[in-house]
């Protein structure tokens, strides 16, 4: 693999993680705010 | 070739509003705490999302287990083995096509597994030590609302990013190079597409974080839908045909993929006004096409299907590019072929495309 095929995968690995963590934060604190907000 | 302005305005815009549709589910299982009282999270009950389940899925629980172990296999065989006895690949399965389809079905089987066991049972428990069921106090519905939004908006965008952003495209074009349709399409990827999905990742999370349970229904239901509506079986078309059944069409077109819509997706164009090959990017759900506006509905399907700037490139460049390359001069997928073919190919007409 030349090293711009490497940068091209390097990127798109990337955006994977992304799209992968966005969620997960959103639902992950969201779950955690509902125990922090009807915990009385 | 870079990503233009109009695009990049509308993948901004759309992402701020998913950020609002991942929220919906954790915004239910609020107003639903509120409304009932209930806090499970103070006397956490073992396996929760069972015991809350509704008694029908409950006991439909063996069948799901068995789609996921071996039930998908052998029905992705049978649709296949009937599509090939009607006829529906015609003259199209050619060696080449008949080597990438058989490669990406197998091959996936048995490397997809590995990597996903160790990336939950070795690599979660290391960078989220004692998360584990964390969130297992999630009733069933909520859980279920929750992963079928979570999975499938992640692949909706993960499938239209390597639509819409140039260097991304080549990572998806082998799912859209066959020029007919069928069951072997569902799983006919580059393996660094399937390998790198964000949705295996993140229900993997979540099911890590005590979701479990209704992941095993989400999963399997959207592996049907997303089967069959690659398949070159219209089973969507007496809904289109007898009147009666019109309102449930109406529904169920907005709602998920069906025929109709994905292969109006894998079109080789859009000029007849049934391809849609920049949009219907749905999965499970065609729902999220219907918000972002990506999606078309016609109640028709598509004459031919492909990619224009398509040179039967060797099985081995269309499941492993860009670690290996295509020796087919002019190749998206050799050492120097340009990064989106169709692109040239639209821009100039008399080019002759392949």
């Amino acid at each position: 693999m030349a090293t711009r095929d490497v940068k091209i995968l390097a990127k798109k690995i990337g955006v994977s993680i992304l799209i992968y963590a966005i969620p997960l934060t959103i639902l992950g604190s969201g779950l955690t705010l509902i125990k922090l907000l009807l915990t009385k | 070739m870079t990503l233009d302005q109009s695009s990049a305005k509308k993948i901004t815009r759309d992402a701020f509003i998913s950020v609002l549709l991942y929220a919906l589910p954790v915004i239910a299982l609020i107003i639903w705490f509120t409304y009932t009282g209930e806090t499970p999270w103070k006397n956490p009950v073992k396996d929760y999302a069972h015991l809350s389940a509704p008694a029908f899925l409950t006991f439909l629980e063996p069948v799901f287990r068995s789609l996921k172990s071996w039930g998908f296999i052998a029905l992705a065989l049978g649709l296949g083995f009937l599509e090939f006895a009607l006829g529906l690949y015609d003259n199209k399965w050619t060696p080449t096509e008949r080597k990438i389809d058989i490669v990406c079905f197998l091959a996936p089987k048995f490397l997809v597994p590995p990597v996903v066991a160790y990336f939950s049972l070795t690599l979660l428990p290391t960078l989220l030590p004692g998360y584990a069921n964390v969130f297992s106090w999630v009733p069933f519905w909520g859980g279920f609302f929750l992963i079928a939004v979570a999975d499938d908006l992640t692949q909706y965008w993960y499938h239209r990013l390597h639509h819409q952003i140039p260097f991304m495209w080549r990572f998806h074009r082998t799912h859209h190079s066959a020029p007919y349709m069928g069951m072997a399409m569902a799983s006919r990827q580059n393996f660094i597409y399937t390998i790198f999905f964000s949705q295996t990742y993140l229900t993997a999370t979540l099911i890590y974080l005590g979701l479990g349970y209704p992941a095993l229904f989400v999963t399997a239901i959207k592996t049907l839908i997303t089967m069959t509506a690659h398949s070159s079986i219209p089973w969507d078309k007496p809904f289109y045909k007898y009147r009666v059944l019109h309102p449930v069409a109406w529904v169920l077109e907005r709602l998920i993929s069906t025929p109709a819509t994905h292969h109006a997706h894998h079109a080789d164009s859009a000029d007849d006004g049934v391809g849609n090959y920049k949009g219907n990017f749905g999965n499970m759900f065609f729902l999220w096409d219907v918000i972002f506006g990506t999606g078309l509905i016609t109640r028709q399907y598509p004459t031919s299907y492909g990619i224009k700037f398509y040179k039967e490139e060797e099985w081995y460049a269309q499941f492993l590019w860009p670690i290996f390359k295509s020796k087919k001069e002019g190749s998206e997928l050799a050492a120097n072929g340009p990064e989106v073919g169709d692109e040239e190919v639209a821009a100039t007409p008399n080019l002759v495309s392949a």
